[in-house]
C-alpha cells in the first residue's frame, strides 16, 4: 500500500485543485443564471404563477360578471324597446343606474367586511373602479328583497382580486354597498401581479355577448344590450397592456 | 499509474470525487430547478388551454342562445308546446340540427308569463339551458326568452300537385296533362296501381308503392318498399325507395337510388343502381353501374361496372369490370371452371359512397265546410220540419236574408225554384234554378242528403246555362250533384256523389260572361266576385273550388268523400276531407287535395278513365291554392336574461 502513496506531486495536486476550480465556478454562475431564469422576479415560475392566477381569475370573474341584472323586472332587457315597461306597474329592467354599481379608490376593511370608496356614476364615457357591485336575482319570480349582490375587488395594494358575495340584503345596491357585509374569496391571489386589475364600465353600448348576427343577414331584430364593462391588466410580457371587454347582457340602460 | 492505482490512491480519490460530486450535485439540483419550473410552466399551459377551450364553450353556448331565439322567434306562442326537462334524461331536449357541439334543453315554459307581459302581451317565458362543448370544457348558459305572437299558417305553395292522404289505388288510365314539371302525385299512404298511368313527373308516397302494368312515370319516391311487376318495356327514370326496390320484368329504370335493397328480375336493365342494401340479379338483368354496401348475389347478370362493399356471387353471367370488398371467388362452383367474364378485382376493406336517401315533408290540410259556410251566397238549409231554407249573402237582385225555397203561383201553374219570404203566401223574390221543366224543382231534401237537377232543355229555345244562379253554395248534409251545367262552388257538410251528365264550373273558372252577366238568371250575380264597374271576374280564393266536401261538428267528423264516377267534367280544384274516388270518364281540370280526416279504411281509388287536366286554365283559377289565405306571422322573442351555470 504504502508504495501505492508515492508519486503524486504537490505540482500536480495543484493543478487539478485548479482544474476543478475552474469547473465549480463555471457551473456555479451557470446555477445561478438559471435560479434567477426559474425563480426570480422576472422568471418562469413567477410569471407561471402570474399569467395562470390571471387566466383562472379572470374566467371566474367574467362568468361571474354575466349574472349582473339576470331576473330583474320585466325587463325589455336584452332586445325589445324598454320604454313600454316603464308604463306598467312592474318593476322595470336592469339599468346600470340601479342594479350596478362602480366605485373608485376602494378598500375593503378586513375586520368590518365592509367596503368604502367613491361611486363613479356610469355613464356613456368609461369610467374607472376597482370595485364593480351588482344586483342579480336568481329566481326571477321573486321580489327586490330576495336580490343577491356580488362584486369584484381588485386591491389596488397587494393587486389581488376578490370576488364579493353580499351576506344581507342589498337592495338597492347604489345606496346600500357601504352598509353591506362582503364575504371574499380570492380569485388572484395577492403578489402574484405588477399591476392590479382595474374596470371601466359605459353604457349606452349596442352588445351582445361574442357578437350578435345582424338584422341584414338573419332578418330579425339582433339580441342587443347595453352595459360594457371592460378588464384591464397586465400581463408578464414586460410592458404588456391587456384588457377585454364583457357585455353584460341583461341590462338595457 | 494504473487506473488501479489512482483507485486505490486514497487522496487522489477523495479530491477528484469531491469535485465531480459538487458539479454533479449542482446539476442535479439545476435539473430539478427545470424540471420544476417546467412543471409550472405546465401547469400554466394547461390553465391556458381550459381557458381557451372554455371560452370556445361559451362561444359555442351562446351560439346556442341565438339559434333557440331564432327558433322561438318563428314559433311564437307555439312555443308553449315545447316538451319540458322532467329530470329524466334525454326529456325537454330541443334537436339543434347543424350546430354541432351544442345541446339545448328546455328547463320551463310559462305562458302569459308576468314577466312577459309588459313588452309582449301574454307572452310565453321559456327557460333554456344550452350548453356548449369544446373538448372537455363545457359552458352552459342560461336564456330566459320571452315568445310571443301567432306564427301564421303556412304559405302552401301553389303548384299543380295532386295530394292525398290516406292510400291510393289506381286503376283503368290515368292521365295527368299539364306542364310536367307540375305533375306530382303526393300521397301519405301506399300506392297501388294497375292498368296504365302516365303523365306524372313523380309519384311520392309514404308507404309503399306497388306498380302492376304499362306506365308511363318519370319518378318514384317511396318511403316504403317500390315493386314494379307486369310491365310492358316501361321505363322510369328515377326510382327512389327508402326501402327495397323490386323490379320485376317489363321495367327497365335509369336511375335506382335506394337505402335497403334492389332485386331486379330477368330481363329487367337498369343503368345505374345506387343500393345501401343487398342487390340481387335475376339472368339477363342488365346494370350499368352498380354501387352498393351490401353483398351483391347474381345469376346470369349482365353488370358493366361494379363497386360492392361486401361479397359478389355470379353463376353464368358477366361483371366488366369493378372492385369487390369480398374475398374472391365471385363465381359460384357450378361455373367456376369455365366462366371468366367476371372481371372484377379484390379490394380488401373497400368502402363504397352511397348516400342516404331522407324523407320529403308533405303539406296537411284540414278540410271543414263549416268553417267556410259564412263565404257561401247560398246557404241551403232546413226547417225543423225538413222545409227547404236558403240564406242569401251577396247576391245581386236579392236582399241578404233567409228565404224559404218554395213554389210560386203563375196563373193556375206553379212556378218552381222559387226563393220567397214564406213557405206559402210570401213574397218571391227570385228563381234560382231551373229545373227539367217549370214545374220541376231542382231540389229535393231527404235524410240528410241534397239532390241537385237541372237543365232545362224542353223549351223552346232551350234555356242557356247555368242550370243554377251561379255562386258560392252550401249544403248541410250529403249532395248528390245531378245532371246540369253548374257554375258554382259547391261546398258540403257531407259528401258529394255526382251522377247522370254534370258539368261543374268552380266559379273563378267561369268567366266574367257566365258568372256576372249570365244569361239564364239575368241580374243574379254574387257581388263578391262581381265588382261594380269591373269587366272581368273578381275571383277569391274560396272561388277556385269546384266541390268541397267533408265536416266537423264538434270534434265530430262526417262526409268527406267525394264521388265521381258518374261521366263528369269538374272544372276547379276537389277539395275531399277524406277521400276521392273516381271512375267512368272523369276529366278534373284542376288540382284535387284529399285529407283521410275519417282515419278509417276508406282509400281513395281513381279509376276508369279519370284524366287531370291542367291545361288551358282561365287567369282568374288558381290550380292548388290553398282554402284561406295565409296570415301572416307576428310572432317574435326576445331574450330576457342570460347568465351562466
Amino acid at each position: 500500500m504504502r508504495s501505492h502513496q508515492r508519486g503524486v506531486t504537490l505540482i500536480s495536486l495543484m493543478v487539478g485543485l485548479v482544474i476543478s476550480m475552474i469547473a465549480l465556478l463555471g457551473v456555479l454562475t451557470v446555477y445561478k443564471n438559471a435560479i434567477r431564469n426559474v425563480f426570480g422576479s422576472a422568471g418562469m415560475v413567477s410569471s407561471a404563477a402570474q399569467d395562470g392566477q390571471l387566466s383562472s381569475g379572470l374566467l371566474t370573474a367574467q362568468m361571474v360578471l354575466q349574472d349582473a341584472g339576470f331576473g330583474i323586472g320585466a325587463a325589455a332587457a336584452a332586445s325589445s324597446s324598454s320604454a313600454a315597461s316603464a308604463s306598467t306597474g312592474t318593476s322595470t329592467a336592469a339599468t346600470s343606474a340601479n342594479n350596478l354599481t362602480l366605485l373608485s379608490s376602494a378598500t375593503f376593511d378586513g375586520g368590518s367586511q365592509q367596503l368604502s370608496g367613491t361611486v363613479n356614476a356610469i355613464s356613456t364615457t368609461a369610467s374607472a373602479g376597482n370595485v364593480l357591485l351588482w344586483e342579480s336575482n336568481p329566481n326571477p319570480a321573486s321580489a327586490s328583497a330576495s336580490y343577491t349582490c356580488m362584486g369584484l375587488f381588485s386591491d389596488s395594494a397587494t393587486n389581488a382580486l376578490y370576488l364579493l358575495k353580499a351576506t344581507n340584503a342589498c337592495h338597492p345596491i347604489a345606496s346600500s354597498w357601504n352598509n353591506v357585509t362582503w364575504s371574499k374569496s380570492t380569485l388572484i391571489a395577492a403578489g402574484s401581479l405588477a399591476q392590479a386589475v382595474s374596470f371601466s364600465v359605459k353604457n349606452g353600448m349596442t352588445c351582445w355577448p361574442f357578437g350578435a348576427i345582424p338584422k341584414t343577414i338573419s332578418g330579425i331584430e339582433p339580441p342587443s344590450a347595453a352595459v360594457q364593462a371592460t378588464l384591464s391588466y397586465t400581463n408578464s410580457t414586460v410592458g404588456s397592456s391587456n384588457s377585454y371587454a364583457i357585455c353584460l347582457s341583461n341590462f338595457s340602460s | 499509474m494504473t487506473s488501479s492505482e489512482i483507485l486505490y490512491t486514497g487522496r487522489l480519490r477523495q479530491r477528484g470525487i469531491a469535485s465531480l460530486l459538487i458539479i454533479l450535485l449542482v446539476g442535479l439540483s439545476m435539473a430539478a430547478m427545470v424540471f420544476g419550473g417546467m412543471y409550472y410552466l405546465r401547469g400554466l399551459q394547461a390553465k391556458t388551454v381550459a381557458a381557451h377551450a372554455a371560452a370556445e364553450a361559451q362561444l359555442k353556448a351562446w351560439t346556442g342562445v341565438e339559434a333557440v331565439r331564432q327558433y322561438l322567434y318563428q314559433a311564437g306562442s307555439d312555443a308553449a308546446t315545447l316538451p319540458v326537462f322532467t329530470g329524466d334524461k334525454g326529456s325537454g331536449q330541443i334537436q339543434l340540427q347543424g350546430l354541432s357541439g351544442v345541446s339545448a334543453t328546455v328547463m320551463s315554459v310559462t305562458p302569459t308569463d308576468p314577466n312577459c307581459s309588459t313588452t309582449n302581451p301574454k307572452g310565453t317565458r321559456v327557460n333554456v339551458n344550452l350548453t356548449g362543448a369544446s373538448g372537455p370544457a363545457t359552458s352552459t348558459v342560461e336564456a330566459v326568452y320571452c315568445a310571443s305572437g301567432s306564427p301564421g299558417t303556412q304559405t302552401s305553395s301553389s303548384d299543380n300537385s295532386i295530394n292525398i292522404k290516406g292510400d291510393l289505388n289506381l286503376r283503368g288510365s290515368v292521365t295527368y296533362k299539364g306542364d310536367s314539371s307540375n305533375g306530382k302525385l303526393n300521397v301519405q299512404g301506399n300506392v297501388t296501381a294497375a292498368g296504365s298511368i302516365s303523365g306524372f313527373s313523380q309519384i311520392y308516397s309514404t308507404g309503399n308503392i306497388s306498380l302492376t302494368g304499362s306506365n308511363s312515370i318519370n319518378a318514384l319516391f317511396s318511403e316504403g318498399d317500390i315493386t314494379l311487376t307486369g310491365g310492358n318495356n316501361n321505363t322510369i327514370n328515377v326510382i327512389n325507395s327508402l326501402h327495397n326496390v323490386s323490379m320485376g320484368s317489363g321495367f327497365n329504370a335509369v336511375l335506382i337510388n335506394t337505402n335497403g335493397t334492389v332485386a331486379l328480375g330477368s330481363a329487367t336493365s337498369a343503368d345505374t343502381i345506387n343500393a345501401i342494401g343487398d342487390v340481387s340479379l335475376s339472368d339477363q338483368a342488365t346494370v350499368g353501374t352498380l354501387n352498393t354496401k351490401g353483398s351483391v348475389t347474381a345469376n346470369g347478370a349482365n353488370v358493366t361496372s361494379a363497386m360492392v362493399q361486401g361479397n359478389y356471387q355470379e353463376t353464368y353471367g358477366k361483371a366488366n369490370g369493378g372492385q369487390v370488398g369480398g374475398a374472391p371467388p365471385y363465381v359460384a362452383n357450378c361455373c367456376v371452371a369455365w366462366n371468366t367474364n367476371v372481371k372484377l378485382t379484390n379490394a380488401p376493406g373497400l368502402q363504397v359512397a352511397v348516400s342516404t336517401l331522407t324523407t320529403t315533408t308533405l303539406s296537411s290540410s284540414v278540410i271543414d265546410a263549416y268553417t267556410v259556410k259564412n263565404s257561401a251566397n247560398y246557404i241551403f238549409d232546413v226547417d225543423a220540419q225538413n222545409n227547404i231554407q236558403v240564406t242569401v249573402n251577396n247576391v245581386n237582385g236579392i236582399a241578404n236574408g233567409t228565404y224559404y225555397l218554395t213554389t210560386k203561383p203563375v196563373g193556375y201553374n206553379t212556378s218552381n225554384n222559387w226563393l220567397c219570404t214564406k213557405l206559402n203566401g210570401g213574397t218571391c223574390v227570385a228563381q234560382i234554378c231551373h229545373g227539367f221543366s217549370d214545374v220541376n224543382s231542382c231540389f229535393s231534401y231527404s235524410n240528410g242528403t241534397w239532390s241537385v237537377n237541372g237543365g232545362d232543355n224542353a223549351s223552346n229555345p232551350p234555356l242557356p246555362p247555368p242550370t243554377m244562379a251561379p255562386g258560392v253554395v252550401w249544403f248541410h248534409g250529403d249532395l248528390n250533384a245531378g245532371s246540369g251545367t253548374y257554375y258554382n262552388t259547391m261546398l258540403v257538410t257531407g259528401s258529394i256523389a255526382t251522377s247522370g251528365a254534370n258539368i261543374s264550373y268552380a266559379v273563378n273558372f267561369a268567366d266574367y260572361n257566365n258568372i256576372c252577366q249570365n244569361k239564364a238568371f239575368p241580374g243574379l250575380y254574387p257581388t263578391n266576385f262581381c265588382a261594380v264597374g269591373a269587366t272581368s271576374l273578381t275571383p277569391n280564393l274560396l272561388g277556385n273550388v269546384v266541390f268541397l266536401a267533408g265536416g266537423y261538428v264538434g270534434n265530430v267528423f262526417s262526409g268527406g268523400t267525394v264521388d265521381l264516377s258518374a261521366s263528369n267534367d269538374t272544372y276547379g280544384n276537389v277539395w275531399a276531407a277524406d277521400v276521392l274516388k273516381t271512375g267512368g270518364s272523369t276529366t278534373i281540370h284542376g288540382s284535387v287535395t284529399t285529407a283521410h280526416q275519417s282515419g278509417g279504411s276508406s282509400s281513395n281509388e281513381f279509376g276508369a278513365k279519370t284524366i287531370f287536366d291542367l291545361t288551358k286554365l282561365p287567369n282568374s283559377f288558381t290550380p292548388g291554392a290553398p282554402l284561406v289565405a295565409p296570415t301572416s306571422s307576428n310572432s317574435s322573442a326576445v331574450v330576457l336574461w342570460t347568465h351562466y351555470r
